[in-house]
């Protein structure tokens, strides 16, 4: 799975927010803290669910389990509104 | 067919378009023999996909093939103008006393029915800048909001451009009061009125320049009934600055 290229990410302060072109059907903003911008940048390459959970635990001091779960709900939350090529 | 230039945020526009009420629609804001910093004319799909959002938004009312072509021209023009650090905004942005102030939201929440409020109170003091879809130009030092000719159906608009001094998001309500917003709402805000190019570079380029609107000028929530106190209300919480 990959992110559709009609989604941009931008960092505004702390945070990293995401919005749709105007061709996408999400007229909205995602904003998120940094885990979840992180697994975004991990899906603007093709990519599943199980390669982002390896590279979060190269980079986050967390157990498995609570990484997967984080993963798990972006990946719902991107699937959600139609951004994610499948 | 015509061809014409206009003058928009101080940058000479080339346009081609196909009918003469185009041209005489931009009345104002005629320029002649320049370097035009870009050139637009719509095509026949342009038109047509302007079609298909007017109906998305309209139903079924009808609309002439030259205010589509109109339309369609200034999203061509909205598109291009991100790459000049400019981006259009959809609101009715006023100015009094040489600071403008723009007030946005979603059509039919009553935008210019308030701005009506600030000229029926201040009279003469009030300038219209743009009283539908006006263009901010990102200067080095400063903000500045412009007049073009995509003013509104009440044609409200003046060939100027002005330091923008406050924005607020209109909401219709039975009291009159003012919020001041976080950055962070503001950005969100803004975002839902501000044009969007399909082009995922000019999107960032767009939000750059939101980033900047939403650090450097103070954002409010506007509550307002159609008395004329709301445009006190809203005035001196907008012109005297902080109200945090």
């Amino acid at each position: 799975m990959k992110l559709k290229s009609e989604y941009v990410t931008y960092p505004v302060d702390d945070k990293e927010i995401m919005v749709g072109t105007g061709t996408s059907s999400f007229k909205g903003l995602v904003k998120m803290n940094a885990s979840a911008a992180y697994i975004i940048s991990c899906l603007k390459e093709e990519t599943d669910e199980e390669s982002i959970i390896n590279k979060m635990l190269e980079k986050y001091d967390a157990e498995r389990d609570v990484i997967a779960k984080d993963v798990a709900h972006v990946v719902e939350t991107l699937r959600s509104i139609g951004a994610l090529d499948e | 067919m015509v061809d014409f230039q206009i003058r928009l945020t101080e940058m000479p526009v080339g346009i081609t378009a196909e009918y003469k009420e185009t041209e005489l629609a931009c009345k104002g804001y005629f320029c002649e023999g320049e370097k035009e910093a870009f050139h637009v004319s719509a095509t026949e799909e342009d038109i047509n996909k302007e079609k298909e959002y007017f109906l998305e938004r309209n139903g079924r009312a009808k609309i002439s093939l030259w205010q589509l072509e109109r339309s369609a021209l200034y999203r061509l023009i909205a598109e291009e103008m991100i790459d000049y650090d400019r981006v259009l905004i959809h609101g009715s942005a006023l100015a009094i006393d040489g600071n403008a102030y723009l007030f946005i939201a979603p059509s039919g929440t009553g935008k210019s029915t308030h701005t009506a409020l600030w000229r029926k109170v201040f009279g003469e003091r009030i300038v219209m800048v743009n009283d539908d879809k006006p263009l901010v130009r990102m200067d080095q030092d400063e903000i500045l909001i412009y007049g073009t000719p995509w003013d509104g159906k009440h044609r409200l608009s003046n060939n100027i451009g002005v330091p923008l001094k406050g924005i607020a998001r209109v909401y219709r309500s039975e009291d009159n009061r003012v919020v001041r917003l976080s950055k962070e709402e503001a950005m969100t805000r803004l975002l839902e009125q501000t044009y969007r190019s399909e082009k995922p570079l000019r999107v960032v380029k767009t939000l750059e320049m939101l980033k900047r609107i939403s650090d450097e000028i103070p954002f409010y929530a506007l509550y307002c009934n159609m008395e004329e106190e709301a445009a006190y209300t809203a005035y001196e919480a907008m012109t005297k600055g902080e109200t945090r």
